[in-house]
């Protein structure tokens, strides 16, 4: 209780912050969108369609929502329009990272096979 | 603390903006963590705690770090509570799939080495297997020689030839006599292991008699010991049996010495097609 009371100054200089950025409407967050688009884009590069289809339909569902939001004039939906373009992007480089983990265990395991196929040929040719 | 929140509560109750009056009553409500954040956090620990991957995905862990700690700061607010939640546990899963990502593609070094490996012992395998082959295929000609010369066999261009005397038969007769077929029989052994040999069995005879009685005589008497090889198992294409009468002597016939030595059948052991 005593370190909260000692802490009121900068609660109200928050509250005056918070205040101030809630006074103007705020600008559509472009950058966001922005970051967004490229990790969609990435993740289409890599067909994460194919490996991580939920996470990819996620991520066009919320950046078409978070642009949605942008042009809206309540600003507390304008408000939701950066963190669901933040949503879509991490959304984005998770469809990503599956796929390139998809394609790396495809790789490994066709190896795998190779070398057990090998081992099983040698095998059944010392027999003979 | 109450005190406090109610002064600047009646401070800011004059302002016209709705969203600062949430904002504030959202900062009056006690904080409450959403449980998605320790969970993030317990994966994270994990994942950082794993030998194999917690050195590959260093930015992309440090990120999720970052998003974790941001999760776990106080918030007033579910919905940024919430939506920190969701970012910080993609960004966990995006590390995890990183650093094993490249845990795969560094176990593909040791992959293809084993593959190297596999196909370097087959070569080994294949050398030292041709090795033992070639050894027991020395072995078994060595044996096959030291029958032969057991056998008494003389090398000449036609083969080897084994020259069994007049012994084997009695005087004008074709059936092989009891006992007399210890060499007969070291040469079916010897057949039996060299199975790409054939052989040619002669009947000679000496010049008493007429031609026609010897030449039959001589006939009779190799197919007599070609029955006996066929008999034991050696197969009739590899065995052929000639009567020569006595067109073939390899000794006088005019001493009784000479004449024995020229009642014989001769076994020539054909070498091998080459």
């Amino acid at each position: 209780m005593k370190t909260a009371r000692r802490s009121s100054p900068i609660l109200i200089a928050a509250g005056a912050l918070a205040l101030a950025a809630c006074a103007t409407v705020p600008l559509p967050p472009n950058d966001a969108f922005q970051a967004a688009d490229i990790a969609i884009s990435n993740a289409e590069n890599d067909h994460a369609a194919d490996y991580a289809p939920l996470e990819m339909r996620t991520a066009h569902e919320k950046i078409s929502a978070a642009r949605a939001d942008a042009m809206q004039t309540d600003e507390v939906q304008v408000a939701q329009a950066r963190p669901l373009a933040d949503e879509a992007r991490v959304e984005a480089d998770l469809a990503s990272a599956k796929a390139h983990l998809g394609k790396a265990e495809a790789v490994n395991q066709e190896l795998q096979k190779n070398n057990s196929t090998l081992n099983q040929e040698i095998q059944r040719g010392s027999g003979g | 603390m109450n005190t406090i929140k109610n002064v600047i509560r009646s401070g800011l109750y004059g302002t016209t903006l709705g969203a600062a009056a949430i904002l504030l009553a959202a900062c009056a409500a006690d904080t409450v963590k959403d449980p998605g954040v320790a969970k993030a956090r317990a994966e994270l620990t994990d994942l950082q705690s794993d030998p194999r991957l917690a050195g590959r995905a260093p930015i992309a862990i440090h990120d999720a770090d970052t998003a974790v700690r941001d999760a776990e700061l106080p918030q007033t607010d579910p919905v940024v509570e919430t939506h920190l939640v969701y970012i910080a546990e993609r960004r966990v899963q995006i590390a995890r799939a990183l650093a094993q990502t490249k845990y795969d593609e560094d176990q593909r070094k040791s992959l293809s080495e084993q593959n190297g490996q596999i196909q370097l012992d087959a070569r080994t395998n294949e050398a030292d297997a041709a090795k033992q082959r070639a050894d027991a295929e020395k072995l078994k000609n060595d044996n096959l020689q030291a029958q032969l010369a057991a056998l008494q066999a003389k090398k000449t261009d036609r083969g080897m030839v084994l020259t069994l005397g007049d012994v084997l038969f009695s005087t004008g007769r074709s059936d092989l006599k009891p006992g007399s077929v210890e060499n007969l029989d070291r040469l079916v052994t010897f057949l039996g292991q060299a199975p790409d040999r054939t052989v040619r069995i002669e009947g000679h005879t000496d010049n008493r008699g007429g031609q026609d009685m010897n030449q039959a005589l001589s006939q009779r008497r190799a197919d007599s010991v070609s029955l006996y090889l066929t008999g034991r198992g050696i197969a009739s294409n590899r065995v052929t049996s000639v009567g020569e009468g006595y067109n073939s002597p390899v000794a006088d016939n005019n001493t009784d010495a000479g004449r024995q030595a020229n009642r014989r059948v001769e076994v020539i052991i054909q070498d091998p097609p080459a």
